[in-house]
């Protein structure tokens, strides 16, 4: 147990205790009694403490842990043996340090002959790491690279010893640009990249013919220069392989095997296995999807080994031509699309197919599935740009898919102009007979359509290990491109291959890639005309679809082309009803809306998303019980704010403040990003309250904050947003602000009946009644039904005032 | 570069006595240690221990660009970096000795490799305790055992990070050596006892 101290006591025997220190051994038992006299217990606390300084210097007490390397100066780590320039190392004269590595600084240094001075690089080992191994593998790459002539390869020049004893060597100086930043700077396109890239991968099949793999491949070591050569740097970490079996012949040291850069670091890197010119091929592949998308294959969130190990040994990194897709901070589609002087669109194209299949093979987790050298990757590239079939494409299912819909795609145009024109009768023949067809065939051809749908399936999640599932994210890209792999075993049975390939469809149009589901669409759709005949109700599913791609696209008269030749062809084809009837109530021809919505819930009367259209059907002919109705039974069922808010809005109409807000409370709840409702939100509060602005308030400035983003979002002064600010305003009783609006309002010259009523209430509730009445006649010169504020108690007294009659 | 020149501006904040600056460079510096832990430790399995003092200069040089601080900032960096040190060791420390008892979960992503021998594992784990009171008693001395034990920093940096002289950090040392050795014996003649 310690005796009690105090903070005093302590510092007292701090004190003394340093004073005894000092002191010859033999005098200090004296000056201990003469200054902790009548203090025993400071006393025995500071005898206690020089015995156990003694017995703990004895005892080696608290000896540096193991490998430290004390004493040391802090000069050594902290970057301060940087030379100054004039410095002289051997007969090399420092200008400056150009780059700092992880084994030393690299200097650009001149050599004088004469009145000539020759620039060099020169790269001096750290302190630290001066250990007999690193001085090894710097002879080691000093004989490496003097047998290595090559015009893209930065030749060795010179090494030796620092006075201080740091070993260093010279190489060509090269001014350059990082690959990467030269072609993004002269907006290279595609085909210029690739024939730089091709010099690079020539360079390093040089060097492989020489036995040397760099092992460190990456953008800051692939320069060019102004004139654009090539030059490869630093074959630092190269290592001498053999030949037959690929496998080390020179001992390499392990902090050389660690030695790495995670981002281009290949799967036998990350694992510690041997590498070979596979890993250079890997590195390559990623410098390459690099250069042609923009992203590279992996983002690490973090810089934990597990994760970089994870990702680069176990995940399949999406194809370039989708990376092309990617926002990546400033690396948003349009910018990469611009380095390359496409739009991203086409860049997707030019990359989609051979591009990618090049790239992907360069990047298989096996090194023996990759390209088996530098050489034969920057020979599929020449074939490519010489545009002959490449070799990496040759085998893979997406190669042929994407043959498929090309070789179809003429057919499709026609096919699909076609099927309008054709009259129904003869396709259904076809179906009959399939019928009549005998019952053991038919038995027969069910399990092969099932056996091959087992297959595909398998074949599109074999990519997810399940016993990973935290380590793998299966995207809706993901999804995509496997199941476009693996369509083509479907080949057999084409209407369960077509119904694949509209799932696909469908999937892509969710994930934004609408280019790609309208030819999945039409491929789908040549199937099934080849299969069924061009008037068969197997092909409405399919028509539906592509429907539903025009809609996406905005083009509304095609879009209805589509869905009514789905009817045609299938009139129980409920999803076809239904979205056509949503797509006339959007272009405002409700009537006929609400017949396909109730056609299409009366083939399918469970469909929630039916009955909600309904609901809107209703709300917008003005049915507001039916529409009420319904939105309660929908929202008993499901959440979905727009039917919150409506439901609201007819509580509103009612003038039921309490109920109107409680569901507008919910649609903000669900959705908090419509400045809309939350005005209206506002509002209902605001009368439910008793004209109080008591709960109102906070809500109308929420209002208010999303009407100014949404301002600021459409980058023009939209003068329907800035009549609802008015509106806030008002209703918080900030007559300036609401009168600065209506002015702004008026100045953009609306001649919209609502917009003059709008703001003849946000006039009339800031007390300017004169201005109220004068824009509430505008509304009506305009067309607002007299009979509209009527029923409003607000505008009510506009029009009960004794102005109002007089002009 | 951007990254290091973000780390760089929390050093500077944190030298100035931004306390939030200090919280989050004492993360992105626990980070960085275990990651190059990691990486140092990687196929040497058990061939090579680890070198604290490698550690911390290396995470220095790999965070920050040390052109754009000044001395004080830089010696700043490597008080916090010692009392990461201290974390990290005792940690892995804990774990091992945990492990080697049977009990205790081990942390997966921070694989089994050890920092220290294992007749140095319990001395690492006493000195922490010990330290902890120390702390108490007397900080400065406490933050000269951070340093020097821990942080593998010499005597002349421990001076730099800390603010005071070297001789100082020398009489320091000697006292807090003293005291550590007579209270880590106490406490295990203690546990000796009570066992």
């Amino acid at each position: 147990m310690e005796p009690l101290i105090s903070p005093e006591d302590w510092d007292e025997i701090d004190r003394i205790f340093d004073a005894a220190l000092d002191m010859p051994v033999p005098e200090r038992a004296a000056f201990l009694a003469e200054a902790c006299a009548g203090r025993p217990i400071i006393l025995r606390q500071i005898e206690r403490l020089l015995a156990a300084s003694d017995e703990a210097k004895e005892a080696d007490f608290l000896a540096p842990l193991p490998h430290q390397l004390n004493g040391a100066s802090v000069r050594h780590f902290m970057g301060e043996e940087q030379l100054p320039a004039g410095e002289k190392v051997g007969v090399y004269e420092i200008v400056r340090p150009i780059g700092r590595g992880g084994m030393g600084v690299v200097y650009l240094a001149e050599r004088s002959f004469g009145r000539f001075k020759k620039p060099v690089a020169l790269k001096v080992v750290k302190r630290g790491m001066d250990t007999e191994e690193i001085v090894q593998r710097f002879r080691f790459e000093r004989q490496i690279l003097a047998g290595l002539e090559h015009a893209h390869i930065a030749r060795l020049l010179d090494g030796g010893v620092t006075e201080d004893g740091l070993p260093y060597f010279v190489m060509e100086y090269v001014e350059g640009k990082p690959i990467d930043q030269y072609c993004d700077d002269r907006k290279l396109t595609i085909r210029q990249r690739l024939k730089l890239f091709k010099a690079v991968c020539e360079a390093v099949a040089y060097a492989h013919r020489n036995l040397v793999v760099h092992r460190d491949l990456k953008p800051g070591n692939v320069l060019v220069s102004a004139d654009g050569e090539v030059k490869l740097l630093d074959f630092g970490i190269a290592k001498l392989v053999d030949p037959d079996t690929s496998t080390s012949t020179v001992p390499i040291t392990d902090a050389a095997e660690r030695r790495m850069t995670p981002e281009y670091a290949a799967p036998e890197q990350v694992r510690g296995e041997a590498t070979t010119t596979a890993t250079d091929v890997y590195a390559l592949g990623v410098i390459l999807y690099e250069m042609l998308s923009g992203h590279r294959p992996y983002r690490f969130k973090t810089r934990l080994l597990t994760e970089i190990e994870e990702k680069i040994c176990q995940e399949v990194p999406g194809r370039p031509s989708t990376a092309v897709l990617r926002a990546e901070g400033d690396d948003t589609p349009d910018e990469i699309g611009r380095q390359r002087s496409l739009s991203p669109g086409k860049l997707r194209k030019v990359i989609a197919g051979d591009l990618d299949a090049i790239t992907m093979m360069a990047l298989k987790k096996e090194p023996e599935l990759r390209y088996a050298s530098a050489g034969e990757l920057a020979r599929d590239l020449g074939r490519y740009l010489e545009r002959r079939p490449v070799r990496a494409a040759r085998d893979t299912a997406a190669y042929r898919l994407r043959k498929f819909v090309e070789r179809y795609r003429t057919t499709v145009m026609v096919a699909a102009f076609a099927a309008f024109t054709i009259v129904a009768g003869a396709g259904t023949t076809w179906w009959q007979s399939y019928e009549k067809r005998q019952e053991a065939q038919r038995v027969q051809d069910e399990i092969r359509g099932r056996n091959a749908t087992i297959a595909f399936m398998e074949r599109i999640f074999e990519r997810v290990d399940p016993d990973r599932p935290q380590a793998y994210t299966f995207t809706a890209t993901d999804l995509i491109e496997s199941g476009l792999e693996g369509i083509e075993s479907l080949h057999d049975v084409p209407e369960i291959q077509a119904n694949f390939i509209n799932e696909i469809g469908r999937i892509s149009v969710n994930a934004g890639q609408i280019d790609l589901a309208d030819s999945l669409h039409q491929a789908a759709y040549t199937i099934l005309v080849q299969t069924l005949g061009p008037d068969h109700p197997g092909l409405s599913v399919t028509l539906t679809r592509q429907g539903d791609v025009y809609e996406a696209r905005g083009d509304i008269e095609q879009a209805e082309a589509y869905f009514l030749r789905a009817i045609e062809l299938d009139p129980r084809n409920s999803v076809a009803h239904n979205n056509l009837g949503r797509l006339y109530l959007t272009i405002g021809r409700s009537e006929e809306g609400g017949e396909h919505i109730q056609h299409a819930i009366a083939l399918e009367p469970e469909n929630l998303r039916y009955r909600r259209n309904l609901g809107s059907y209703y709300f917008n002919t003005m049915q507001w019980e039916k529409a009420k109705e319904v939105y309660l039974e929908t929202a008993a069922v499901d959440s979905f704010y727009l039917a919150y808010a409506n439901l609201a809005t007819i509580y509103f109409v009612d003038k039921d403040f309490i109920e109107a807000a409680r569901w507008y409370r919910a649609a903000v709840d669900l959705n908090p990003n419509d400045y809309l409702i939350w005005g209206y939100y506002g509002t209902a509060l605001y009368w439910r309250d008793g004209q109080s602005l008591r709960e109102a308030e906070p809500v109308l400035r929420e209002a208010l904050r999303r009407a100014e983003e949404r301002i600021s979002a459409l980058n023009s002064r939209d003068p329907d947003v800035l009549t609802q600010i008015a509106s806030y305003f008002s209703l918080l009783q900030d007559h300036d602000a609401a009168l600065l609006y209506v002015r702004e309002v008026l100045s953009l010259v609306p001649t919209d009946p609502f917009v003059f009523y709008d703001l003849a209430y946000a006039l009339e509730m800031i007390g300017e009644r004169g201005e109220a009445i004068r824009l509430l006649r505008s509304a009506m010169e305009n067309g607002l039904d007299e009979e509209t504020p009527k029923d409003d108690p607000v505008m009510k007294a506009l029009i009960e005032d004794p102005a109002w009659r007089k002009p | 570069m951007k990254k290091e020149n973000d780390v760089t501006q929390v050093l500077i904040a944190a030298s100035q006595g931004n306390t939030r600056a200090s919280e989050q460079l004492w993360s992105i510096v626990y980070n960085e240690l275990r990651r190059i832990a990691h990486r140092q430790l990687m196929g040497e399995r058990d061939r090579r221990l680890l070198s604290t003092t490698g550690l911390v200069h290396e995470a220095y040089l790999r965070l920050v660009d040390d052109i754009q601080i000044s001395w004080q900032d830089r010696s700043h960096f490597f008080g916090i970096a010692s009392r990461v040190m201290r974390r990290v060791i005792v940690d892995n420390a804990r774990r091992h000795c945990a492990q080697k008892r049977g009990g205790g979960l081990v942390d997966e992503s921070f694989d089994e490799e050890r920092f220290l021998p294992d007749d140095r594992m319990q001395e690492v784990l006493d000195l922490d305790e010990a330290l902890s009171r120390l702390t108490e008693l007397n900080p400065r001395w406490s933050q000269v055992v951070e340093c020097r034990y821990f942080g593998g920093l010499t005597e002349e940096e421990t001076a730099e990070a800390l603010a005071v002289s070297v001789r100082t950090v020398e009489r320091d040392w000697v006292k807090a050596r003293a005291w550590l050795f007579s209270h880590m014996r106490g406490e295990k003649q203690d546990r000796m006892m009570n066992v």
